[in-house]
């Protein structure tokens, strides 16, 4: 019998200074998009961001304008509200038809990154997307074929530049359990990650979609649901598909209607060996009290992923001494944003917390498990 | 008057706001072999590599994972041999107006404890120190969600050790009036001063004014 209660991962709460960052990758702060005007080399970059002044939290919407360089605006120079930022755009356009038609006539949902080479097809309803003849095709070894293309997940992968995208895309693969060997479970993550950042700030959306809590989640977890089924779809989304923007338009609309006042985040992740090492966020935020309260996040001291990498034997001895996932010895409630973590009551204590953990964190935590590990996999084999 | 320093929204949100755009969310190139190595006073302490490309990147004061602080900054807290120790910090990847800045790390030596436990928000838990024994010690209650900020009371005549301090069984780093008033004449940027006491019993941040 062994158990887990003295397993916490010393040091890391008792020091949120040094446990600030490892905890809390800001995925709360600008979303933003870029839409590059023709001929002029400017880039403009139309933000929206819940900015972090008092508990209530209050909308405004900001905007920067760049040009090549990292060039922002003085934040005292930045417009509080749309309105104004729109006026900011028109100076650069010309004129407010021309930043209308740029922003949001070419219903462009967000920059995927394109997929080179690879035609999408187009029409049809957006929930039986024709792919080419017979649908996308499952091939061997993971890859998908997408119209007359054929993408392997190392290809999917590959595409990905930008470091902090990368990063995004392997965090929710982790939390999700994806195959990262698995074109479309590739695709369905960076489409989580797409959703997560540029469905709240387009103007279909934003008035439904937070930049980030619950129901940012719901919605970037339904798009990522919906792309493992139908790859492809965020893509031709991005492109202005008419049907791809009709599932995700009812995609958001689902979760936002499956929503209260305040819905909680609704993550289920299913251990192949016990139902009690499963995690549902839900339960998890239940048993903290914090269902409804988008300010706090359901924070795993020993996390699901760390559990679910451990060899089986050990899992099966875990479940048999009784602990759970979700119990609550092992759940910490965490500020969920920038504001939430500096005012009170948490008054930079806590770390912040938002998404699934850092890397760094889960590694410290299966670190602090492996004397345990150790210990189990001497045990006899459970009959 | 005793204070905490901490991190303003706006510091934070102009940090974080740049690491987004990097790997792990740092502008600190090496973050995680500092992070190994950060206990360590020794040669083997890995030199954050910082790099912050906006040449409009200002703050006096960030934190991430280290205490950050600007040249001006440390001018400004004058503090005495002891008291802190700064290392070195490379900023060849960051624009010349952030070299500029001398930025360097922070390390906190002294800690006390100005807690009145009596009329503090605690309770005395048992736990197992590093070596094995069984230990029992006051631990502040942590904040919850729903609920009020644990009071904090500081000890009648409590006589802190030094202008900067860390504050035993909390993640605060405790500061002098004097400190504050030092670095706030200075107009020094990313941090306030804090009424911890204050800002639990009012539940707004209650902060020294600049």
């Amino acid at each position: 019998m062994i158990g887990l209660a003295v397993i916490r991962p010393v040091g890391e709460h008792e020091n949120p200074h040094q446990t600030f960052t490892a905890l809390s990758p800001p995925f709360n702060f600008k979303r933003s998009f870029s839409s590059r005007t023709a001929g002029f080399g400017i880039r403009l970059s139309l933000g929206a961001e819940r900015h972090p002044v008092g508990d209530s939290g209050r909308t405004c919407y900001l905007i920067e304008h760049e040009r090549e360089i990292d060039m922002s605006l003085p934040k005292a120079a930045m417009p509080a509200d749309l309105s104004d930022a729109l006026s900011v755009i028109d100076g650069l356009t010309g004129s407010r038809t021309d930043t209308t038609s740029m922003l949001f006539e070419g219903r462009m949902l967000g920059n995927l990154g394109t997929v080179p080479g690879t035609r999408f097809v187009q029409a049809g309803t957006a929930s039986s997307v024709p792919w080419g003849s017979g649908g996308p095709a499952t091939l061997p070894r993971g890859a998908i074929r997408l119209g007359s293309n054929i993408l392997t997940a190392s290809d999917l992968l590959n595409q990905l530049h930008d470091a902090a995208e990368r990063s995004r895309v392997a965090d929710v693969m982790q939390r999700f359990g994806l195959d990262r060997g698995n074109a479309a479970n590739v695709l369905a993550a960076r489409a989580y990650v797409w959703a997560q950042n540029y469905i709240p700030v387009n103007y279909r959306y934003w008035s439904k979609v937070p930049y980030s809590g619950p129901v940012n989640e719901r919605v970037a977890a339904g798009v990522m649901r919906y792309e493992r089924a139908h790859p492809g779809t965020a893509g031709l989304a991005s492109r202005g598909d008419a049907a791809a923007i009709a599932a995700i338009d009812r995609i958001v609309d689902e979760a936002v209607a499956a929503a209260p006042a305040q819905i909680p985040l609704v993550v289920e992740r299913t251990s192949a060996v016990s139902p009690t090492l499963s995690a549902s966020s839900t339960r998890a935020r239940t048993l903290l009290s914090i269902m409804g309260n988008q300010r706090w996040q359901a924070h795993h001291l020993v996390p699901f992923a760390v559990v679910a990498g451990l060899p089986v034997p050990v899992q099966q001895a875990i479940a048999a001494s009784g602990w759970k996932m979700d119990s609550v010895g092992n759940l910490i409630a965490l500020p969920a944003n920038m504001a939430t973590y500096v005012l009170p009551p948490n008054l930079t204590e806590l770390p912040f917390h938002n998404g699934s953990q850092g890397v760094s964190y889960d590694n410290d935590v299966r670190n602090a498990l492996g004397p345990l590990v150790a210990r189990a996999t001497a045990l006899p084999p459970r009959l | 008057m005793l204070w905490t320093i901490q991190q303003s929204l706006d510091g934070l949100e102009r940090y974080f706001k740049l690491a987004e755009r990097e790997a792990n969310f740092s502008l600190i190139r090496n973050k995680d072999e500092v992070r190994e190595t950060r206990t360590s006073s020794g040669p083997d302490r890995v030199t954050p590599v910082l790099q912050i490309r906006d040449s409009s990147f200002s703050l006096d004061f960030f934190e991430d994972g280290d205490i950050f602080v600007s040249r001006r900054l440390v001018d400004a807290m004058a503090l005495p041999d002891g008291v802190v120790s700064f290392h070195p910090v490379d900023t060849a990847r960051c624009a010349s107006p952030v070299q500029a800045r001398g930025y360097v790390t922070m390390t906190i030596h002294m800690e006390s404890d100005p807690l009145d436990t009596k009329h503090s928000d605690g309770r005395m838990v048992e736990m197992t120190d590093a070596d094995g024994f069984s230990v029992t010690r006051w631990e502040k209650q942590s904040p919850q969600p729903n609920s009020p900020a644990p009071r904090v009371v500081w000890r009648n005549g409590y006589a802190p050790p030094a202008d900067i301090f860390r504050i035993s069984g909390t993640g605060w780093t405790g500061a002098t009036d004097d400190l504050a008033t030092r670095v706030i004449a200075a107009r020094a940027t990313g941090l306030n001063f804090v009424d911890v006491a204050a800002s639990a019993v009012t539940g707004e941040l209650v902060v020294k004014g600049r």
